[in-house]
């Protein structure tokens, strides 16, 4: 595994976008277990996703949203994602 | 119809945020009213506010939770929280529909919107969040309350600026006496960002002296309009019957209450304030002179308070009754308002003292008005009036008992 | 007891304006929803509509009664005339203290809310805006109770005045609060109603930012489509309604046309999300069953349901399930129609204006359809009425509404004298 490059999504940028301030919400500890479980409902992703486009000018679809189960998901996604669009941008 | 107990109070006010705290300000005529802190108002007429300085929301509320609300519903859920501790009741011990929840609001989530539309003209549509859907209209509170209890029962929220706060004690007196065991009832305003500010200027009743201890004097002969105050209260109802039955503490009883609404401006025709108070006695069986103090809504402009003045003096007789206005420590707080004044009231029937008008010292003679000045008045309450209008000609009165 | 019937009635509605005009629309299945012309769409996810044609000096008010007032204050304004017209009420025989108003509102005057705004904040630029450009009403905007204000006015009602906001049931609840007012008699005539006229760009991008209005912007007259296996979404609209109602001895005393009756009203929160729905419908159902309590009626008295039918998923599947588990088997051979299909959604108004329409198809023995259901949806497995008016024999409405908040609404109307002796 190569070591990730700066400016990859980290978990520190998912809490900025879900807008999280606690210390002790949302941390490693929690990375696996689901957002329901974590109380982020369906408006909390609809603020990923736009933020998302926002920031970084990635799409994900509501569809792909569904199925990002829990904060570990999410950024792994969110990353494949970036790694794409960097790629692209290197080939182009 | 039997009589409704108020059995939890909770505050979250300029002058303390608890009934407790409250009330000691209260009675050392502790102003909450200072320089506007949350923006710069330096180029505003208007440069103090009653205002819940060090509110914090956290604690009991998760980070998230608060960046997805309005201040004003943070502080509804803060006085709501509060109220049911009071009374030691828990709506998920209840059968499914048994608690109902009735909000006044006056301008919704004023603060989270100016922020939400800068977002909007700023940057476009898809900045704007989808928490703006939820924290801006004017249900954000009843809606997040019900959730927060699990309190299914009927939801209300009404609307009738300062005067809506009572309106909605009586909706929740209906609920109790028709299908439900208890409802969570009272109001809260927060609309002190730029926008909230500029849009009361425009109602041309603010004052605009600066000195916080001299901007609101209800009832001076010097009174120069209202000060804008933040924050509100939240009390728990329910029967007298089931209150007793489960042993909770009563602090009073709502024995009666009546809405009016002054005729328009152009038509010449008298206010609804002496009929409002007149019908608000009748629907609690009792007579002027059962009445040991008033609590005015004093609204500092020098009309309104000769009108209600002699409205006043013509349900009780001139200087026939006691009469204060302690939110000349907080400001007027909108739909916060009414809940605020019963909680004073309620406060002030329990230790026998009727709180003092701090800031006023000079009643004109021609009000008639026994204003009860300088300190508390120490005098055993039977029943309180409390009374409240509404931008556009709202009138509502409660009459409180022991 | 005393209880309220209704006597009057006032609709400005997508598609044209007044009783007839609305009416004509609704039989003939006639979808209103159209591209978005208010304002510039362009950078909107949805930009469709259902808006009203109205122009304020053609309804009769003046120029100072339209500078001063917000559009949703007009419309219920104009409403508020056209239903005390109806009445025949002469007001100047009634005692002002005994008359009431009860109007409800979502979202109030956002949009003159936001106009002023960009102007004060020079299009957001400002977080300190600019106060001494703020116009005299600005105030008035702020707080949404200005709109009851405005059809007290109208009414010269000095009773008891309030505006309900319980975002999309706010047309229901005020109607239903408006006729507690007169069964406590705290007043004799009751203005009940609803406005709302939020087409303005944060209201769409509000709904945008949860995808909760239709993207169909490609066929706007189909846009709208509840129960229908291809819909996407509200198609946000605008309108009011105003009935008048009235203690039912009063009403007779003087010979007036009592129109329905109000013989059931219930309200309850489902204390589960602001936006989300329980798929069982568990908290609608109950709101029905109390309404159908307080009118003494079983469930197979219910001739026809006016469904909250928004076009969302999520609602159309929760309101199935309400039916069915409120009025049982009955629930399977009860006509059921959404007018949302035609008129759009007008969030706080529209609870309102479908009582409106309640009240004439029970005038008419005509359940109207649900336009652009073509592809039912099969959960939604109910006798929904599509694309064409049926005559059906009818004396019990039930209508019902659902809205952010939680807020869960029914109310039953009847035609005068079939439920109560």
């Amino acid at each position: 595994m190569p070591e990730p490059a700066t400016g990859v999504f980290t978990l520190e940028d998912l809490r900025s976008m879900l807008r999280v301030d606690d210390a002790d919400e949302l941390t490693e500890s929690t990375v696996d277990k689901e957002f329901e479980y974590l109380g982020y409902d369906s408006l909390a992703k609809y603020e990923l996703i736009s933020q998302l486009v926002r920031r970084h000018g990635i799409q994900i679809s509501e569809e792909t949203m569904v199925h990002l189960h829990t904060p570990r998901q999410a950024i792994d996604h969110i990353n494949s994602l970036l790694a794409a669009a960097s790629d692209n941008a290197v080939r182009s | 119809m039997s009589a409704l107990a108020i059995t939890g109070m909770g505050v979250v006010s300029p002058t303390g945020q608890s009934p407790d705290q409250h009330w000691s300000s209260v009675m050392e005529g502790r102003s909450g009213i200072r320089p506007i802190g949350r923006f710069d108002a330096a180029s505003y007429p208007v440069r103090v506010a009653g205002q819940v300085e060090d509110y914090v929301a956290r604690g009991s509320m998760p980070s998230r939770f608060i960046r997805e609300t309005d201040r004003f519903t943070q502080m509804g859920l803060s006085a709501a929280d509060a109220a049911l501790q009071d009374a030691a009741l828990d709506p998920a011990e209840l059968p499914e529909y048994a608690v109902a929840v009735v909000t006044a609001s006056s301008s919704g989530g004023t603060e989270f919107g100016q922020k939400e539309m800068e977002r909007l003209y700023q940057h476009g549509p898809s900045w704007v969040s989808p928490y703006q859907s939820i924290a801006w209209f004017y249900a954000a509170t009843s809606g997040q309350i019900s959730i927060r209890h699990g309190a299914k029962g009927p939801a209300g929220v009404l609307c009738a600026e300062q005067a809506g706060g009572l309106d909605a004690v009586a909706l929740a007196r209906r609920l109790v006496r028709d299908e439900v065991k208890a409802a969570v009832v009272g109001g809260t305003d927060a609309s002190l960002c730029p926008y909230g500010l500029t849009a009361q200027l425009t109602s041309r009743r603010l004052s605009t002296v600066n000195e916080p201890e001299r901007a609101y004097r209800p009832f001076d002969a010097s009174a120069s309009g209202y000060v804008p105050g933040e924050g509100g209260a939240m009390l728990i109802v329910e029967s007298v019957d089931e209150a007793r039955r489960r042993g909770a503490r009563i602090h009073g009883t709502v024995l009666g209450h009546a809405a009016g609404f002054d005729p328009a401006p152009w038509t010449g025709r008298p206010s609804a304030l002496r009929r409002t108070m007149e019908r608000a006695l009748d629907d609690a069986g009792i007579g002027p002179r059962d009445v040991d103090v008033v609590f005015a809504d004093g609204m500092a402009v020098p009309a309104d308070d000769a009108d209600e003045a002699a409205a006043i003096g013509q349900v009780f007789g001139g200087g026939g009754v006691a009469v204060t206005v302690p939110k000349a420590l907080t400001g007027r707080l909108h739909a916060g308002g009414g809940g605020l004044d019963l909680v004073t009231a309620l406060l002030a029937m329990r230790h026998g003292r009727v709180p003092h008008t701090a800031a006023t010292t000079d009643v004109p003679g021609s009000y008639d008005l026994d204003l009860v000045l300088d300190e508390p008045r120490r005098h055993p309450i039977r029943h309180a009036l409390v009374l409240a209008r509404g931008h556009g000609g709202f009138v509502s009165a409660v009459v409180l008992g022991a | 007891m005393r209880r309220a019937v209704i006597t009057g009635m006032g609709v400005l509605a997508p598609g044209g304006v007044g009783r007839d005009a609305f009416w004509k629309l609704l039989a003939a299945g006639q979808s209103a929803t159209r591209a978005l012309t208010v304002f510039d769409p362009a950078p909107f996810r949805s930009q469709l509509s259902a808006e009203v044609d109205f122009d304020p000096r053609a309804a009769g008010l003046t120029e100072r009664e339209t500078r001063r007032m917000d559009r949703a204050a007009q419309f219920a304004v104009v409403c508020t005339r056209e239903a005390l017209t109806d009445s025949g009420l002469d007001l100047s025989r009634v005692d002002p203290s005994r008359v009431g108003v009860s109007l409800g509102s979502a979202v109030g005057c956002t949009t003159s809310l936001e106009e002023e705004y960009r102007v004060l904040s020079d299009e957001g630029r400002q977080w300190l805006v600019d106060h001494t450009y703020g116009v005299p009403h600005l105030y008035g905007y702020m707080v949404p109770s200005t709109l009851a204000v405005e059809v007290a006015w109208q009414a010269g009602a000095e009773g008891p005045v309030h505006l309900v906001s319980t975002g999309c049931t706010s047309g229901l609840d005020a109607v239903g609060t408006g006729a507690r007012l007169i069964e406590e008699n705290a007043a004799d005539i009751v203005l009940a109603g609803a406005t709302e006229a939020p087409l303005s760009p944060i209201t769409y991008a509000c709904f945008d930012a949860i995808k909760a209005t239709s993207a169909n912007n490609d066929d706007p007259e189909h846009a709208s489509r509840p129960f229908d296996a291809r819909r996407d979404g509200i198609v946000l609209g605008e309108g009011a309604a105003v009935l008048v109602l009235e203690e039912e001895s009063r009403a007779r005393a003087r010979g007036a046309r009592i129109q329905a009756e109000l013989v059931g009203y219930g309200q309850r929160n489902n204390a589960f999300h602001m936006t989300g729905l329980r798929p069982d419908g568990r908290e609608m159902a109950e709101a029905i069953r109390v309404a159908l309590r307080e009118a003494r009626l079983d469930p197979t008295a219910v001739d026809h349901i006016n469904a909250h039918g928004s076009g969302t998923k999520q609602n159309d599947r929760h309101e199935t399930a309400a039916f069915k588990d409120s009025l049982g088997d009955h629930a399977r051979r009860v006509p059921i129609s959404s007018i949302k299909s035609m008129i759009g959604h007008s969030l706080g108004a529209i609870g309102s204006i479908e009582l409106a329409a309640c009240v004439l198809a029970l005038e008419h023995q005509v359940v109207p359809p649900t336009a652009n259901l073509r592809v039912p949806d099969p959960e939604c497995d109910l006798d929904y009425v599509p694309l064409e008016a049926r005559d059906h024999r009818m004396d019990v409405i039930l209508s019902v509404g659902s809205g952010f908040g939680g807020f869960q609404s029914a109310v039953l109307l009847a035609a005068p004298g079939t439920v109560r002796p």
